[in-house]
């Protein structure tokens, strides 16, 4: 069920109705609606793997209890941090490491003939409720977070239906106690909310899925293409990939607002940060701050030497790199971004705080160059396609410039918003304008839907 | 805080909607692919988007059937609408009551949810003609005037058929060509007319009994111009396979089709009709088709003589003409 489906159109105004009028003040009820719900939505990807969902929910709710409540505190810890990667590990990374195994062997003389890989499914969301998982145990652990002792609010925590699928990677300290306490109906949010999930929508519809025909279509084909066109289709992609998934969260977290709960934010404009260490404030937030608060800094964070500092960055990128899936781009996306993170950290001692041009457009190319490697197919990809970048023809006049017509006016509005949540929140306009531009947005959405519309790009992730 | 907030929420929310509603009402006043109310198909014809004949053919029967009492049914794709029902009738007996299951692009799939449906309703096929083009295997087209009708495909409902027109409405290229047709009656662009405008603007007559349309005015300007036309000449050289095969799932479907046929003791023929592109089913296929429906019922005037000698043979690159379809029908009838 997409969120910009009919079949979830019609599936979250009945979810709001039966929440507010049926089980307002009701809060058992309402957070057992909600898991229904939840679990129904989840169902409509892959009923399969609901079972999977459960189990992580089960463990991870008895493990906690037993941190809690037994001496044994360290072993339940690492149990449960186990056997959830062990799970993420089993469904992800499988194939790819037993792969990779097989090559190195043949590679040395070990031919294992007639091998065939496991034909392992990727369940949707595994990536994100895994992680939301582990960082509760994890949190309960550090006393950050009391275990909780009921079920159903904890169920709903991990299966929250419009982060579930595709984050924000929740906290357990923010979600949980939401989820725990009555929620108050309050108009402005809720109104804050359809307007963010509007301008997700025209983010992933208009801007995203319209790149994405010309991305598909030129990378396709290179042969076809002159130099500029096809770098023009990796700044399309720069765009794609943050419509998509930026637009993928306004309408998680839009959706939220609905119901009276807040999720965290996951994008801050990350195409106006003025450095790599900005942008990696503004880019995917949940997961950057979930890899800095269980991975980074338990390995000691910048406390220690220069050298350790480094080693804790490229172990963090290179698990961000790996998280987005089983292939050697997303490890050399990671490495890059190691690399480019670490390059500007000592060239530039605590970073600047203030804008550069030269520094925001070393960013930007920073971005540019990462976004080659996150889209290509493979690692001979990323060479195959810089080569018919970088020609003669680098410098005529590309074609496929129409994505820009919905490019720009995002890029404006959201250049104007940049210090709120949500750009088109407590918009200063008069009303009638207001409603001229949701009018506008709306048109755009409906006007760019087509059969191609594709799938959120994150969800296979 | 007051429920009558939530309340103000909705209405808020309605009113947001507005806009999405105004291009479902301007769909349904417009009703561009003719799915939405029922349309004479005369008229409808004349649309500079070609309507769904399989839809318009579908709701014809069933408002026909009562009345009429249909137990003849023609079969196949637009090339099949020259067999004339007056030139069937004189093999089948006048007493026949024929109805022309038009469609395009038919598919094996569209023809046995025809039967299907035909069979549901608690009619008879008494009578059965059907055409089958080299073209007949080919991937079941997605172009908007070929959409299986909601009556006929079990797995999809008549909401999600029309959701399905109403996207294609939404689509810019075809929404603004459809506004700029209603306003200043210029046609569209070809590709968005599905490729076959010219043909469905000379529609001058519909025969209510039979669904059969006429072109009266075209075969006036290719009697004129049968240089517009095609004449192919008989060359054996020329006769190539077709690269489309029938695949399992199609011999399955024809299966059930034969099946049908048998149940209702149906006197049926199939024929396998030229084409100007000297265009042939594989052999294989065709003794598929011979095997499953038997060889005496199957005619394979793929190489017929009559569509290869002088004159105008065909329309276009795939429709032939009333005059060859007759030459036909009389060879499949009267040869032993």
């Amino acid at each position: 069920m997409l969120f910009n489906s009919i079949t979830y159109a019609i599936f979250l105004p009945v979810v709001f109705i039966v929440y507010w009028y049926l089980l307002r003040d009701r809060l058992k009820l309402q957070n057992g609606f909600l898991l229904a719900a939840s679990y129904f939505f989840y169902c409509c990807w892959d009923w399969k793997f609901l079972g999977l969902l459960i189990f992580t929910t089960l463990t991870t709710f008895f493990t906690a209890l037993l941190i809690e409540k037994t001496d044994n505190k360290k072993f339940w810890l690492i149990a449960n941090i186990t056997a959830n990667l062990a799970v993420l590990g089993t469904f992800k990374y499988l194939n790819f490491f037993l792969e990779n195994a097989i090559n190195l062997l043949d590679n040395i003389g070990f031919h294992i003939a007639d091998h065939s890989l496991l034909n392992i499914i990727l369940p949707v969301g595994i990536s994100f409720y895994t992680l939301q998982a582990i960082s509760y145990t994890v949190d309960v652990y550090k006393r950050k977070i009391c275990a909780t002792s009921d079920y159903i609010a904890f169920s709903t925590y991990i299966a929250f239906f419009p982060q579930l699928v595709a984050g924000p990677i929740e906290r357990s300290v923010n979600l949980l106690p939401q989820i725990q306490k009555n929620r108050v109906w309050d108009y402005t949010e809720a109104v804050n909310g359809m307007r963010q999930i509007l301008w997700g929508l025209f983010k992933k519809v208009a801007v995203a899925d319209l790149c994405g025909v010309y991305v598909d279509r030129i990378l396709s084909d290179l042969d076809y293409y002159n130099g500029s066109t096809v770098l023009l289709a990796i700044i399309l992609f720069c765009f794609q990939i943050y419509g998509d998934f930026s637009g993928y969260s306004d309408m998680a977290i839009g959706t939220a607002r609905l119901f009276g709960i807040k999720l965290s934010t996951n994008f801050r404009y990350p195409y106006f940060a003025y450095s790599i260490r900005d942008f990696w404030k503004r880019w995917h937030i949940s997961l950057m701050t979930w890899l800095r608060d269980y991975v980074y800094i338990p390995l000691g964070g910048s406390r220690k030497s220069k050298a350790r500092t480094y080693f804790n960055i490229v172990i963090v990128f290179l698990i961000s790199g790996l998280w987005h899936g089983a292939a050697w781009t997303y490890i050399l996306w990671g490495a890059f971004w190691a690399v480019a993170y670490i390059a500007e950290r000592a060239l530039t001692e605590k970073g600047e705080t203030k804008f550069n041009v030269p520094h925001y457009l070393f960013t930007l190319v920073a971005i540019l160059i990462s976004f080659l490697i996150f889209r290509a197919n493979s690692i001979e990809d990323i060479a195959n396609i810089a080569t018919y970048i970088f020609t003669p023809a680098l410098l005529s006049m590309p074609t496929g410039l129409t994505p820009f017509i919905t490019i720009i006016p995002m890029m404006i509005i959201e250049y104007a918003g940049r210090h709120k949540d949500s750009p088109l929140e407590n918009l200063l306009l008069s009303a009638p304008v207001r409603w001229l531009l949701y009018t506008a947005l709306t048109y755009s959405i409906i006007f760019a839907v087509d059969e191609s519309s594709a799938q959120f790009i994150y969800f296979q992730f | 805080m007051k429920d009558d907030n939530i309340n103000r929420f909705v209405l808020k929310t309605l009113t947001a909607t507005i806009p999405i509603l105004a291009i479902v009402v301007l769909y349904i006043i417009l009703d561009p692919f003719g799915v939405v109310r029922r349309h004479e198909p005369c008229p409808a014809f004349k649309s500079a988007i070609p309507f769904n004949k399989g839809y318009i053919s579908t709701c014809a029967y069933i408002d026909g059937r009562e009345g009429y009492k249909y137990d003849s049914f023609i079969f196949g794709s637009s090339r099949t609408i020259n067999f004339r029902a007056d030139d069937w009738a004189k093999h089948i007996g006048k007493n026949a009551s024929i109805f022309h299951f038009d469609a395009s692009n038919e598919t094996p799939e569209g023809i046995l949810l025809k039967m299907q449906f035909i069979q549901s309703k608690g009619d008879t096929i008494r009578n059965a003609l059907i055409e089958i083009p080299p073209i007949f295997f080919n991937d079941r087209s997605e172009y908007l005037s070929y959409r299986t009708p909601w009556q006929l495909d079990g797995l999809v409902s008549a909401p999600a058929f029309h959701y399905y027109y109403l996207k294609r409405f939404t689509d810019w290229s075809m929404f603004k060509s459809i506004i700029k047709y209603k306003i200043t009656g210029a046609m569209p662009p070809i590709e968005i007319a599905d490729k076959v405008r010219f043909l469905t603007t000379l529609i001058d007559g519909y025969d209510e009994k039979t669904n059969e349309t006429y072109f009266n005015s075209r075969d006036s300007l290719y009697a004129l111009h049968p240089e517009y036309g095609l004449s192919p000449k008989y060359d054996i050289t020329k006769f190539h396979f077709t690269d489309k095969r029938a695949t399992a799932y199609h011999l399955l479907i024809l299966k059930q089709i034969n099946a049908i046929l048998q149940k209702d003791r149906t006197n049926f023929k199939i024929i396998l009709g030229p084409m100007p592109d000297y265009t042939v089913l594989n052999s294989n296929d065709t003794d598929s088709l011979k095997s499953i429906f038997g060889a005496k019922k199957v005619y394979d005037l793929s190489k017929y003589d009559k569509a290869y000698s002088s004159g105008m043979t065909f329309y276009d690159n795939t429709h032939f003409t009333p005059s060859l379809a007759k030459e036909m029908l009389d060879t499949v009838y009267y040869c032993k």
